[in-house]
């Protein structure tokens, strides 16, 4: 070890990798400082005497939680600053790191200059730990990042992070942060910096109880922020900075740009009373909470003298306990109390004889065992806040929104045990749904011939039906026991069926049919022929009626209980993407509406105005739905309110947009369908791209409707050259009606056709009514609609 | 959805029953992707007891096709009904696929 020189002319580095010691120690001597060098972490202790007023380690070395907690408690006044290499490093580890305790990170590479702007940049005397004073304070991070948008959601996720530390900031704050902040990010990424690698992009965050600011810097030109309209106004529609600052200016308290643009600095309060904000309060952490609870203690049931300090930043120490008793400066032998961010003194007076300095030392190992006990304690908790917090927002969105799916799962799973129990062939379970007073398919296991999903109960020629009206077993080879109708559809003999009601009996011992279950068929050569066993049977459908009523339960309380909140918030968030139509009156007459099938979904719409009058309008599907798809679709959504402005050849946005969510897509296996059509209403034609959306008609006066077909497969599935065009002519007073499979499944071509009956009926309404028609036909046709349903109409001249 | 595997020659075929949906895709996946390892390559997904797939039922066909295609094999469709037939052409994903009428067609030249 070279130069060891006490108080803060020295630096300790930690790494293995000759090269970057080397660069390291370049850098530090350059600021007059003098370097020491050590390989690892494990005996860090050895190095506690010299009193660094730098800690540069190496991320590479992947540091514990333990060895930054050590770091910070053999060096509190040390500046502790990881070392990365963003060509090279994980961000996970960075992040890892500056939660731990790590108080800066730096790029590689490090020169003296760059580390002397940024210990001028804490602003604070050197060695001081920034926002380290006490934890439970501030919080203050950089970063340096490339130019990579991989590296958003882990940012995010680490200021989310912090924010929820204080336990100010409620789920809402929380969900606005994440998607404030990933904007920022992603347009200093892909706008700013252009998506080249090599440019980094600065964040430095500041994160108290009361506010979380962020600066995001890229090393772009910047752009014009001053004419950044009112985001609700026509222009800011068309302004060049998209939806993504749409979206950030509606969502953070405030934001601010500098001269040039390059810069954004993001302003979100937490959920604190704004007026606690004015008053000094300042939070006590909860480990000199706990201290000072145990002094009390120990003073009550002893009769002995304990005092407690906390050293401030400037070495004097302040009396925090008891509280009664001010002693400005302590006497004596001082015992010191260590935490990552403060250290405690304590001082015991024994208060009789009987309490000898050996007591006085026992009561001191008594209160240090507490603390530590107390830190881990609060680590703990952080921890199982961090995994209920990741749980809360996110999975358990996606989960709870599969737990339809989970029905499904459950119901699928108990009919092929009764397939394999009683060697029937087929077997179906259906739900009965008191609002439309019909049973509906819930499952079904074998071979299918059922084009069916839904029969009222009053209908008479169903075996279902009639088994749950009457509550009874119905068996098809007993023709006599039917009545005349369902006799005559089956014929002289019918193949095996059974149908049993399936009831569920209440914990009051009440019981009420909840659905039936269908035996059809017998299999050759099955082994149990349990079939016609009345009493299996029925056991059985008793077991299915109380599972079905077990998981519909647990469903209800699920939405109840747990997802209304976030879901709700996250549907109004979705809802605030698309566009306001009314924006569009003067020029068009245009309506759209967005069923999603869960809470959220992966439909979307967008209108455009364009230069020379142009209008563009665009209808998207991303495959599945629920939260994940609704990531992709606001992704999406950014994505082409900036790159609409750029272009008016569809195919070009559509390669535009391939290249943004080509990544994402293809590591989630969604893909994405979407129509963009830019109408010139001065040429009278409209040029379009169409990636694999089935639904796309114009309608010219009295013609039958004429499908705009795809000209290329949907967005997403791989890189097969580019996306084609096509060019029709587009007369006033043309209709254009996109919309998606959601109103068409599962039967494409008999619903479509109905979807397309209703349009051409009302053709002559307005676009609002044509909608609505669209919705209701689709509702006539019954049957279940498991995606989300979305229906865009546009004429560019008002009706006739 | 039920699922069931046969071999002929060195052709997988896997004859798909019921709905391919969201809720169970995956488990086609699971068992093709395991066929793919165990040195399979020609795959054939047989669709004449299926009435629907979803969009993430195609999702699935898309990256299983692709998966088998990195490793030098094929994936081809048959029998799919009117209205899945629709859905490929309308949505261009038929040229993406060989999809062929009838099995024993899938099987010419494969």
């Amino acid at each position: 070890m070279q130069g060891r020189q006490a108080g803060s002319g020295s630096a300790l580095i930690v790494t293995q990798q000759p090269d970057l010691a080397t660069e390291l120690t370049r850098a530090v001597e350059g600021l007059g400082f003098a370097a020491s060098v050590i390989s690892a972490l494990d005996h860090i202790e050895a190095h506690a005497d010299a009193r660094p007023a730098l800690v540069l380690t190496d991320i590479a070395l992947r540091p514990t939680l333990e060895q930054w907690t050590s770091l910070a408690q053999l060096f509190p006044r040390s500046a502790l600053w990881a070392v990365a290499d963003p060509t090279d490093s994980n961000i996970r580890d960075v992040a890892y790191a500056l939660k731990a305790g790590c108080h800066d990170c730096l790029s590689l590479p490090v020169t003296s200059e760059q580390l002397g702007k940024k210990l001028e940049g804490i602003g604070r005397p050197l060695g001081v730990k920034p926002g380290e004073l006490d934890r439970y304070m501030s919080n203050e991070i950089n970063l340096e990042l490339p130019s990579d948008l991989s590296i958003i959601e882990h940012v995010v996720r680490l200021l989310a992070g912090c924010c929820r530390d204080y336990r100010s900031y409620g789920p809402r704050k929380l969900v606005s942060l994440r998607i404030a902040l990933s904007e920022a990010l992603s347009n200093a990424i892909q706008y700013g910096n252009r998506g080249d690698r090599s440019k980094l992009v600065r964040l430095r965050a500041s994160v108290n109880a009361w506010t979380c600011r962020v600066q995001v810097t890229d090393e772009g030109p910047g752009f014009d922020h001053s004419r950044l309209p009112d985001p609700t106004s026509t222009e800011a529609i068309e302004s060049s900075g998209g939806r993504g600052l749409f979206l950030l200016t509606q969502l953070a308290d405030d934001v601010a740009f500098n001269e040039t643009g390059n810069s954004v600095t993001v302003t979100l309060n937490s959920d604190w009373e704004a007026a606690v904000v004015g008053e000094s309060i300042r939070p006590v952490s909860s480990d000199a909470e706990a201290l000072i609870g145990l002094v009390e203690r120990v003073r009550l049931g002893t009769d002995a003298d304990i005092h407690l300090w906390a050293e401030n930043l400037d070495g004097s120490l302040e009396h925090i306990a008891p509280e009664d008793q001010a002693l400005a400066q302590p006497d004596g032998t001082l015992h010191w109390l260590r935490t990552p961010g403060i250290r405690y003194a304590v001082q015991v007076w024994p208060a009789n004889e009987e309490c000898s300095e050996r007591w006085a030392e026992f009561t001191r190992d008594l209160l240090d065992e507490a603390l530590t006990y107390e830190m881990r304690l609060a680590e703990s908790r952080r921890e199982l806040a961090e995994r209920q917090e990741e749980i809360e927002l996110l999975h358990s969105i996606t989960e709870t929104l599969g737990a339809v799916d989970r029905l499904e799962d459950a119901t699928s799973q108990i009919l092929k045990g009764v397939l394999r129990v009683t060697g029937a062939e087929r077997a179906s379970l259906w739900v009965y749904e008191p609002d439309t007073e019909s049973l509906v398919l819930a499952a079904s296991e074998g071979p299918s011939r059922r084009p069916a999903n839904r029969v009222s109960i009053s209908s008479p020629f169903s075996v279902s039906a009639l088994a749950f009206r009457e509550n009874r077993t119905v068996r098809l080879d007993e023709l006599d026991a039917l009545p005349p109708e369902l006799a005559a559809r089956f014929g002289e003999r019918p193949e095996p069926w059974v149908a049993v009601p399936v009831t569920y009996t209440s914990p009051d011992g009440s019981s009420r049919p909840v659905g039936v279950l269908n035996l059809i068929g017998r299999r050759s050569g099955a082994l149990v022929s349990g079939f016609g066993e009345a009493r299996l049977l029925m056991t059985l459908a008793r077991q299915i009626g109380n599972s079905l009523e077990n998981l519909r339960l647990l469903e209800e309380i699920l939405s109840r209980e747990r997802v209304i909140g976030e879901l709700e918030l996250a549907y109004e968030l979705q809802m605030k993407l698309l566009p306001d139509l009314r924006l569009f009156d003067e020029v068009a007459d245009v309506a759209a509406r967005c069923v999603p099938a869960r809470p959220v979904g992966g439909d979307f719409y967008q209108l455009f105005k364009l230069s020379d009058g142009k209008i563009g309008a665009m209808l998207g599907d991303v495959t599945s739905h629920g939260f994940g798809a609704s990531l992709i679709m606001a992704l999406s959504m950014s994505v082409m309110g900036i790159y609409a402005r750029e272009t008016t050849s569809p195919g070009e946005l559509l390669r535009a947009i391939h290249g943004a969510l080509i990544q994402k897509l293809e590591s989630t296996e969604m893909f994405m369908t979407v129509f963009y059509g830019v109408i010139d209403p001065a040429r009278r034609m409209m040029t379009y791209a169409n990636a694999g959306h089935a639904h796309s008609f114009r309608i010219h006066g009295d013609e039958p409707p004429q499908r705009l077909r795809a000209t290329s497969p949907p967005l997403g599935i791989a890189d097969f050259g580019g996306y084609d065009e096509a060019s029709i002519p587009w007369e006033p007073g043309d209709l254009l009606c996109l919309f998606t499979d959601g109103l068409t499944n599962p039967t494409l071509r008999t619903n479509e056709r109905a979807v397309l009956e209703a349009i051409e009926a009302h053709r002559a309404l307005s676009a609002p009514r044509i909608v609505d028609a669209i919705f209701e036909a689709r509702q006539e046709q019954g049957g279940e609609a498991p995606d989300d349903q979305t229906a865009f109409v546009l004429r560019l001249e008002r009706s006739r | 959805m039920n699922f069931e595997v046969q071999r002929q020659s060195d052709i997988t075929i896997v004859e798909v029953t019921g709905q391919l949906i969201v809720g169970n895709r995956q488990e086609l996946k699971d068992n093709v992707l395991g066929l793919l390892d165990e040195g399979s390559r020609k795959f054939l997904i047989d669709f004449s007891d299926t009435a629907y797939i979803d969009s993430s039922g195609l999702g699935v066909l898309v990256s299983l096709s692709k998966k088998i295609r990195e490793k030098g094999g094929e994936m081809r469709l048959s029998n799919l009904n009117e209205d899945l037939r629709t859905l490929f052409e309308l949505t261009k994903l038929d040229t993406l696929f060989l999809i062929a009428d009838s099995r024993d067609q899938a099987l010419e030249g494969f």
